[in-house]
């Protein structure tokens, strides 16, 4: 941590004082770390709803094993993954000063969010023609929640990653302000984060 | 330095300028920030923490007032039996509301009222970490809020009232058993209301932990921070929670989901534990806030330190822990099952340990004081008397099988309204005439005052005193009549008179501010002083009314209780003896050189944004895009509104699209990362 | 008001506690004649819950004393007097005088915070063994079961006498349940709509009845007698008005009752009103009504298939209540209670109103179809406009309809039908 805090105060040299708080962390990141506390029980809540649910299927309902393809999200999952390590090397580029290499990686990172987000779009769309409808059983309603409600943090951070990249575009995103790609990254590592625990939870473990 | 973390300022430092060249050249500032701190302009657009928790205050007297009505309905109704004041039908939707009205619309935003104005002056801090979010939470709430309340007019009187209860147990609430759209209100107001205490509770939660004054550690808080720190953490815990709940009965109401019914295999009881994990909480979210205001006033007005300073901080904490493990006890008649029931049976006898050493901790403090019975101390004793009983009948409670008897009986509802009113009310407005000279400058009148409290009292005790026995007798709560030969009558009746004592005793109080208003006025406006009770902590360190820069300047902080031991010291013999007149050591508010964060429109329109989105989510889908539009521009406008600050570093953060739309959790971060961004500049 | 404050204090903080103490003295006193009482257990469990928190009354009783005359002894002894607000200018007190600056006790905090916990570490063994003792619902040597189920605003009672609830009931009878003093009738409680709970204060404790699930729970009278109770778990609209009645007979008596309910009704002589009252009641009332013997099946709801949602789908999932609509049809009434022998029960309407204007104690409930005076304006009203009488959502199958479609003569006819069912 004192070493974080060192490496602010530079980064954040000609405004260093102004970030002077009790904790020594910035009022803002401290703000996504309590908020990344709060969305882990509401993830943990929609979690506990689908596992309650899931299996309170009829015998004939289509359920999970009439619909996933494990690959298919496998692969997906892998690319959020990935996107994770090219948000590292953006927060990294740019406390380095290289804002050149930050743009690429934000894009990179922005883009390979939204191939996973295109791929579960993709996915709701097979399963929907499989006959796994949002209000078809309980099942569905869980898991479109769930699944739904993970897209939709993705999708917020992938609007979040190219307002980073037009603004480090049009100058506004300098070495001093590096945190804000860190505080942005937090979160989007915690969104990753949380869908590791989700394709663990309702793909990977036994129906 | 900037002024949004809320250091002080240095005196030294000149003025920003209001408005210039630097914020008219801004390419995208669609607006330059409003100006000025007079009139209405002032309210609406002011990011001064002060000026919301004065906001927070009124909009819960005036929600106060309106559940307070529908109490005296309910009593009316069942005055006598066979009642019929007003029917079966109303009656179940004015029981909900005045549940509804008193926990979110008024405990919850009377405490937010104390939080948003005490927390920075107790920790001597400029402001919020966040000003324009803690607008932005105001705002929020009072959609919430006036979209519930509006839900008793909207398409006839109680026709759309939310009607299944507070605790709105499927599935009842589902479409197939509650047709209108009463509990679609109960959905979306809630998640409002939600929204707006998520984005305070990491507001202030940022605040305490980073904006603390040098010197200030976490031990040198006094208890009121603390126990509002501590009901912030459980709000940002427990919010989450009751959203998921709220969502999936909204996804069962409008978009036919299948959570809650049971024709599709659905198990009722997962409302019941997602609504109590929350609820329980809640109820020490209600109750923490009370506790602290409590030990604010008792060591004034006995001219002694707090007893067991650590003791009192420990046991919140353990209250706030131990909150969670308990909230099957809701549930002991639900079919949980022998050994869950045991479980929760003794963890709930056990969360009373921290709470009795929280009240004998107030007796220790009153030990050997000076005793001064002013109306807050009167308030802050009758908390600690009538929280008492309430205490009481929860342990008989937590005794599983005796609550097979007297659960959802009027015993619960006696033993609650110990807590929440003899424990909550009672303490919040003790605050309200300890604090009143130093939000407003002058004081309350103590004869008025303590003639209020003392009604307030008796009425308290003759309307919920009988409702133990009638528990106990067998009356089943929110049966809107009861046949004459139960045997009931003669205690409803008492108690219907009990409550309209109280309402006696809050028109009373009410005079006593409107007469103490007056008077001060006709007086010529006489100061009160910064610190007319002679009291303990930093916030009476400035003067009265607070000042919109708060402090003069920085204050470092040595220990627990600074204001008092610059006020007072110890002679040779270890005698108390007064150090320097109060008039020293308090600021006097004449440092007019300090910049602060300037007001900001887009709070309020971001707050009629989801309003709208609330109304559409009910009514129309169309006006709920209209309402994301808005959302979403107001989002931007926030991001691209220009600092005031000449000196701030490039300001157009990161906007992004609210992408769903919901006015849910999701909107919600964003527009919080969207603030914590903006904010750096705002 | 300067100087009053005090007297008014204590003559305040006297008529609290007097106030307090009289309230429990006159509850205590005063209670006989409440029959939903939780403080007069008639049943096993009832008193055993009594036996369990009784003491702990006392000892919370005895809290309250101690805190309550802790604050009052504080206030008498430690309190300045005459220092309202205000002495010194602008409010300010002008009090030099300190008391010692005590800032805490650990060994007192320690004592207060262990003493409690013993306290209570105590009450939850007694807690813990009365709990498992009163949820061993298998402990029941009767072979009797009752599927209680309840819903918008009534309950049902299927009796299964030889306890199998797989099997169709033998009879099935509504909002009066009947049991044989002194045994232990295990009950299977649920629901076909929303959550209730089933509750006869002076038996036991309640258990809720919730859609989709089954619950154990057992009852028990230690004397004969009518025992009422309350749905307390809030059902909707008419939630008030969800009453219940429990029933204890002797053995005897419990056998005789119960051999009369399986019989099924007789069909009224053609050309009689009672004829008549019949004719009316197949059109207008069978559909819901179930009356074994006289009402078909095919008057119940018709086409399963078309049947409105709220009818089966309770029934089908999870095989709770499988078949017991459309095989057991004569039987089970699907949205209403089964009439078979209305005029063996003393009230009717979710046992809101009394069905024997005369019953009281003064007629055995065996004898009330022979010896009670009907309680006819009510009934008649009832059966013309139900909702006037009970808040109802007919339109959406929520309690009964009314049937302002009938004439006088139709009202009296059906009730001289339902006359005969006893």
């Amino acid at each position: 941590m004192a070493d974080t805090m060192a490496a602010e105060a530079t980064t954040h040299s000609p405004h260093a004082e102004e970030h002077h708080t009790s904790t020594g962390i910035s009022n803002e990141k401290l703000a996504m770390w309590v908020f990344l506390g709060s969305e882990c029980l509401l993830f943990g809540g929609l979690l506990s709803v689908y596992m309650f649910n899931k299996g309170r299927i009829g015998p004939t309902d289509v359920g999970p094993n009439d619909v996933f393809d494990i690959p298919f999200t496998s692969v997906s999952s892998f690319v959020l993954l990935m996107s994770s390590l090219t948000m590292v090397f953006a927060v990294s580029a740019i406390a380095r000063g290289n804002l050149r290499g930050n743009r690429i990686w934000l894009a990179a990172t922005a883009a390979l969010g939204a191939i996973f987000v295109a791929g579960q779009v993709y996915e709701f769309t097979a399963f929907y023609s499989e006959g796994l409808g949002f209000t078809t059983n309980l099942f569905g309603s869980a898991f479109y929640s769930l699944t739904g409600f993970h897209g939709a943090h993705v999708t917020i951070g992938i609007i979040m990653l190219m307002t980073l990249f037009v603004m480090s575009l049009r100058g506004n995103l300098p070495q001093q302000r590096a945190e804000t790609v860190e505080i942005i990254g937090l979160y989007w590592h915690f969104v990753d984060i949380v869908w590791i625990v989700i394709f663990t939870i309702v793909y990977l473990f036994p129906q | 330095m900037t002024v949004t973390d809320g250091a002080i300022t240095a005196p030294e430092e000149t003025l920003a300028l209001p408005a210039g060249p630097v914020i008219a050249n801004r390419p995208l500032g669609v607006f330059t920030r409003p100006q000025g701190n007079e009139g209405w302009k002032s309210w609406l657009f002011t990011v001064d923490h002060k000026r919301i928790g004065v906001m927070y205050g009124a909009a819960a007297m005036f929600f106060f007032l309106v559940g307070g009505a529908e109490a005296l309905f309910i009593r009316l109704q069942l005055a006598t039996p066979d009642g019929s004041v007003i029917g079966a039908g109303t009656y179940n939707g004015v029981f909900t509301m005045h549940g509804v009205t008193m926990i979110f619309l008024v405990a919850m935003p009377m405490a937010a009222a104390f939080a948003n104005y005490l927390l920075p002056l107790q920790i001597g801090a400029r402001d919020v970490a966040f000003p324009r979010l803690n607008a932005f939470s105001f705002w929020c709430f009072l959609a919430g809020g006036l979209l519930l309340t509006s839900s008793m007019l909207i398409g006839g009187w109680f026709q759309n009232v939310p009607d299944g209860g507070w605790f709105n147990y499927a599935p009842n609430s589902g479409v197939l058993f509650s047709p209108h759209k009463g509990i679609d209100f109960y959905a979306v107001g809630l998640q409002i209301t939600g929204i707006a205490s998520l984005v305070s509770s990491i507001n202030l939660i940022v605040t305490v932990l980073n904006m603390r004054t040098k010197g200030m550690s976490l031990f040198r808080m006094p208890v009121l921070t603390w126990m509002l720190l501590i009901t912030q953490f459980l709000l940002l815990f427990a919010i989450p929670v009751i959203t998921v709940a709220l969502f999936l009965l909204m996804f069962d109401r409008l978009w036919d989901a299948n959570f809650f019914n049971v024709a599709a295999g659905a198990d009722p009881l997962l409302w019941q534990h997602l609504f109590w994990i929350f609820g329980h909480p809640e109820v020490y979210i209600l109750v923490l806030p009370a506790f602290g205001i409590v030990s604010e006033i008792i060591p004034t007005f006995s001219r002694k330190p707090l007893f067991g300073y650590h003791f009192m901080v420990a046991s919140g904490i353990a209250i706030g822990f131990m909150g969670w493990g308990v909230w099957a006890h809701h549930m002991f008649t639900s079919g949980i099952g022998p050994l869950a029931v045991a479980a929760f049976s003794v963890s709930t006898m056990f969360i009373a340990v921290p709470t009795g050493v929280k009240i004998l901790n107030w007796l220790g403090t009153m030990y050997g004081g000076r005793l001064r019975f002013t109306t807050p101390m009167l308030y802050a004793v009758g908390v600690v008397s009538m929280f008492t009983i309430g205490g009481l009948s929860g342990v008989t409670h937590s005794i599983a099988p005796s609550d097979t008897q007297q659960t959802d009986t009027y015993y619960i509802v006696a033993h609650f309204h110990y807590v929440i009113f003899g424990g909550i009310i009672l303490g919040l407005f003790g605050g309200l005439h300890f604090w009143w000279p130093k939000i407003f400058g002058y004081m309350l009148d103590e004869g008025w005052g303590k003639a209020a409290f003392w009604v307030i009292l008796i009425g308290f005790n003759f309307t919920f005193g009988p409702m133990h026995i009638l528990g106990l007798q067998g009356m089943s709560r929110r049966i809107a009549t009861y046949r004459a030969d139960e045997g009931f009558a003669f205690w409803n009746m008492v108690a219907t008179i009990g409550a309209f004592v109280i309402a006696i005793g809050v028109a009373m109080l009410l005079w006593n501010i409107y007469k103490s208003t007056r008077d001060w006025r006709r007086a010529g406006r006489p100061d009160v002083g910064p610190d007319p009770w002679d009291a303990r902590a930093l916030e009476w360190m400035t003067a009265s009314p607070t000042p919109e820069h708060n402090f003069d300047s920085e204050i470092e902080v040595e220990g627990l209780d600074e204001f008092w031991h610059r006020k007072y010291g110890k002679d040779e013999t270890g005698r108390v003896v007064r150090a320097a007149p109060t008039s020293e050591v308090a600021h006097d508010g004449s440092n007019t050189k300090v910049h602060l964060p300037s007001p900001s429109y887009w709070p309020i329109v971001l707050g009629g944004g989801i309003l709208l989105v609330g109304y559409g989510l009910i009514y129309n889908l169309w006006l709920a895009a209209a309402g994301v539009v808005l959302l979403v521009a107001s989002i931007y406008g926030w991001i691209l509104e220009p600092p005031d600050d000449p000196e701030a570093a490039g300001h157009d953060e990161d906007g992004h699209d609210d992408g769903d739309g919901h006015g849910d959790a999701d909107s919600n971060g964003d527009s919080a990362e969207a603030e914590e961004e903006a904010a750096t500049v705002g | 008001m300067s100087k009053r404050p005090m007297a008014l204090v204590w003559l305040s903080s006297l008529l609290v506690i007097a106030g307090t103490i009289a309230l429990i003295v006159v509850a205590i006193v005063v209670d006989d004649n409440h029959p939903l009482s939780t403080l007069s257990p008639v049943g096993r469990h009832g008193r055993e819950i009594a036996e369990l928190i009784n003491p702990i009354f006392i000892v919370a009783g005895v809290v309250f004393f101690l805190v309550q005359g802790a604050v009052l002894a504080l206030w008498w002894r430690f309190r300045v007097a005459g220092s309202d607000a205000g002495d010194g200018e602008f409010g300010y007190y002008e009090d030099d005088e300190f008391p010692e600056q005590v800032h805490g006790n650990n060994r007192l905090e320690v004592a207060w915070t262990l003493i409690p916990t013993v306290l209570l570490a105590v009450i939850s063994v007694f807690t813990l063994i009365a709990l498992f003792a009163l949820e061993d619902v298998e402990a029941s040597d009767e072979d009797m079961v009752v599927t209680v189920i309840g819903q918008q605003w009534w309950w049902e009672y299927q009796y299964h006498l030889d306890g199998n609830t797989d099997t169709a009931p033998d009879f099935v009878a509504a909002n009066e349940l009947v049991i044989p003093v002194g045994v232990d009738v295990p009950l299977d409680i649920k629901s076909r709509d929303v959550i209730h709970a089933f509750w006869i204060p002076k038996l036991n404790g309640k258990k809720d009845a919730v859609p989709g699930r089954s619950h154990d729970w057992v009852i028990q009278a230690e004397e004969t007698g009518t025992f009422r109770g309350q749905c307390t778990e809030f059902c909707g609209l008419s939630h008030g008005y969800m009453k219940m009645v429990a029933v204890a007979l002797t053995a005897e008596e419990f056998a005789e009752w119960r051999d009369n309910q399986i019989t099924a009704a007789d069909m009224p002589e053609e050309g009689t009103a009672e004829h008549a009252g019949w004719e009316v009641f197949s059109q207008q009332c069978a559909s819901c009504h179930v009356v074994n013997g006289v009402t078909s099946p095919a008057n119940r709801g018709g086409d399963p298939e078309s049947a409105p949602d709220n009818w089966d789908i309770y029934g089908e999932f999870n095989g709770v209540y499988a078949g017991t609509y459309l095989e057991t049809d004569t039987l089970v009434a699907g949205a209403a209670p089964n009439l078979t022998h209305l005029m063996t029960r003393g009230t009717f309407a979710g046992s809101i109103f009394d069905l024997y204007l005369n019953a009281g104690a003064h007629i055995p409930y065996l004898e009330l179809a022979e010896k009670g005076t009907l309680n006819r304006g009510e009934l008649e009203a009832w059966i013309y406009n139900a909702p006037e009488r009970k808040p109802a959502d007919a339109d959406n199958l929520r309690g009964m309809p009314a049937r302002t479609g009938l004439s006088p003569d139709d009202v009296d006819n059906v009730v001289a039908f339902l006359s005969t069912l006893d």
